[in-house]
C-alpha cells in the first residue's frame, strides 16, 4: 500500500548550501521531518551545481519519512542569465535593468515547460514573459 | 535565549516570518526578489493532496513563505518589498494585488519537531543507537550510543552514518593485528562515529568538524556517552593535522572526499584503514577515479538505497 502523504512542499534553496535555518528549518520541522538528513541529501545530490537555485519539491509521510527530487533553476535566474544582469528590478514597473528577444523567453519557456504551470508552450512563455516583466526585463 | 523578567526585545534567534499571498503569476519573481534581499531561500506548502506534476490540481492561491532574521536590516528590507509588491500591482492591474502578512517568531525550535519520530535503533548487528531522551533494556553484546543530534548530522537513520558503523564495527571488532587504535573521524557532525569507534574497541579517536556548531553538539555527545578519556573534538580542517592514524572515517560529500584525498593518504598510518561514504551511487566512478586502487585498494564495498560506502586500505603513495 502506499505510504500515506501528509505534505507537500517546494523549497527554493541553493545547491549545495542546505542548512537547519530558514527556510529549511520551518518548511520541514513543523512536519517532523529529520532536517539533517533532508540538508545531507540535497546537498550531496547538487554539490555539481553548487551557488545555484536548485528547487526541491518534497513529499512527507505519515512516517515522518520524506523523498524529493530537485528541479531546473527557475525561470527568474534563466532570465538574469539570458540579460546578462545580477539582479533584477526592486521597482520594475518605474525601473527597467535589461532586456531579452522573444526568441530567449521562447527558449527559457520551452525548457522550463515541465516545471511552469502551463498546459502548452504558448502558456508558458505567457508566464516566463510575466516574470521577465516582474524583474524589469523587457522584452525587445 | 532572553532573560527573566527582560524587556521582549529582539534576540539575535528571533526571526520575522513574512507570509505573501500572491497570483501564481508573479511567484518566480517574488522567490527571485526575497533571494535578491538576503533572505537564504523561500518556500510553498501544498498539504497532503497529491501534486500533478508539482502543481496543485487547481489555481489555488499561492502562499509564499520566507524569513528574515530581525536585525538592523529588517526594516529595509520589509519597506523594500512592499515597494516591489506595489509595483508589481501597478504592472498587473487585472490580477489580484499580492499582499503580505509579517509575524516575529521568537526562538524557534525547528529542530525539535521531529524529535519525537526518533526511537532506539539496531543500526548494527552490536550498536544501538539511542536518542538520550528515551529509554532502552540493552541485551547481551549491545554497544549503545546516546545521541542527542540537535543541530547536527548523524541519528544513525541515514544510510551512510548505518554503513560507517558497520564498517568500524567489522574493522575494530575483528582486526586484531593492532592493539590500541588511533582513529581520526572527519566531520563528525553529532559525533557518533567517533564515539561508536572508542565504545567498540576503546578506540583514541580525534573528531575534526569545520561547523562550530558540529563540534559543541559533538563534545555534548561525547560527555554523555562518558567517553571523553577516549575522544577529542576539535574544530578546523584536517590539513593542520600532523599525527598518523589507523582509520579515518569521513561521511561528508563525494565532492569533499576527493578534495581531501592526499590528505587522507598522508595521515594514515601503512596498511591503515580509510572508511568513506555520503557518497551517492551516481557518484561511483568519480570515487574510484580519484581514490585510485593503487595508492586506495578498496577493502570493503557497501550499498544501501542510493548510497554507497567504501572501506580502503593505504596503498602506494598517490601519484
Amino acid at each position: 500500500m502506499a505510504k500515506k502523504v501528509i505534505a507537500n512542499i517546494k523549497l527554493q534553496i541553493k545547491a549545495g548550501k542546505a542548512t537547519p535555518s530558514p527556510p529549511i528549518g520551518p518548511a520541514l520541522g513543523q512536519h517532523g521531518v529529520n532536517i539533517m538528513e533532508f540538508c545531507k541529501a540535497y546537498n550531496a545530490m547538487t554539490q555539481s551545481q553548487e551557488g545555484m537555485i536548485v528547487p526541491a519539491l518534497i513529499t512527507v509521510y505519515a512516517d515522518r519519512s520524506f523523498t524529493f527530487v530537485t528541479k531546473t533553476p527557475p525561470a527568474s535566474v534563466l532570465l538574469k542569465q539570458a540579460a546578462k544582469i545580477a539582479k533584477g528590478s526592486g521597482d520594475p514597473k518605474r525601473l527597467k535593468v535589461g532586456d531579452v528577444t522573444r526568441q530567449q523567453v521562447r527558449e527559457i519557456a520551452e525548457l522550463k515547460m515541465n516545471d511552469l504551470n502551463a498546459v502548452d508552450v504558448e502558456g508558458a512563455i505567457r508566464i516566463v514573459a510575466g516574470t521577465a516583466r516582474s524583474m524589469g526585463i523587457e522584452i525587445l | 535565549m532572553p532573560k527573566k523578567g527582560a524587556p521582549a526585545a529582539a534576540t539575535k534567534s528571533d526571526w520575522l516570518k513574512i507570509e505573501i499571498y500572491s497570483p501564481v503569476e508573479m511567484i518566480d519573481a517574488l522567490n527571485n526578489f526575497v533571494f535578491e534581499t538576503g533572505a537564504q531561500g523561500a518556500f510553498q506548502e501544498y498539504g497532503a493532496a497529491p501534486l500533478e506534476n508539482g502543481f496543485p490540481e487547481e489555481d489555488s492561491p499561492e502562499i509564499l513563505k520566507v524569513f528574515f532574521p530581525n536585525d538592523v536590516r529588517l526594516e529595509q528590507r520589509l519597506e523594500s518589498l512592499r515597494t516591489y509588491l506595489e509595483s508589481l500591482a501597478e504592472i498587473f492591474p487585472e490580477l489580484e494585488r499580492p499582499t503580505l502578512k509579517t509575524e516575529i517568531i521568537h526562538d524557534p525550535d525547528w529542530g525539535e519537531a521531529w524529535k519525537k519520530y526518533f526511537k532506539p535503533i539496531k543500526v548494527t548487528r552490536s550498536i544501538v543507537i539511542k536518542p538520550t531522551w528515551e529509554r532502552y533494556a540493552p541485551t547481551g553484546g549491545d554497544v549503545i550510543i546516546d545521541i542527542d543530534p540537535g543541530m547536527a548530522f548523524g541519528t544513525g537513520q541515514h544510510p551512510s552514518t548505518r554503513m560507517c558503523l558497520e564498517a568500524l564495527e567489522n574493522i575494530l571488532l575483528h582486526d586484531r593485528s593492532i592493539e590500541k587504535w588511533e582513529v581520526l573521524d572527519v566531520g563528525t557532525g553529532t559525533g557518533i562515529l567517533g564515539i561508536a569507534a572508542a565504545k567498540l574497541n576503546d578506540a583514541h579517536v580525534l573528531c575534526v568538524d569545520t561547523d562550530k556548531k558540529a563540534v559543541e553538539i559533538a563534545i555534548e555527545n561525547v560527555s554523555i556517552n562518558n567517553v571523553q578519556e577516549h575522544v577529542a573534538v576539535t574544530l578546523g580542517e584536517i590539513a593542520t593535522i600532523k599525527e598518523t592514524y589507523d582509520l579515518i572515517v569521513a561521511n561528508i560529500t563525494s565532492r569533499a572526499l576527493i578534495k581531501l584525498r592526499s590528505h587522507f593518504h598522508r595521515l594514515l598510518n601503512p596498511n591503515g584503514y580509510l572508511v568513506i561514504s555520503g557518497i551517492l551511487d551516481q557518484d561511483k566512478n568519480d570515487i574510484e577515479t580519484h581514490f585510485p586502487a593503487s595508492s586506495f585498494p578498496v577493502h570493503q564495498f557497501l550499498a544501501e538505497k542510493e548510497w554507497i560506502c567504501f572501506v580502503m586500505r593505504k596503498g602506494q603513495p598517490l601519484a
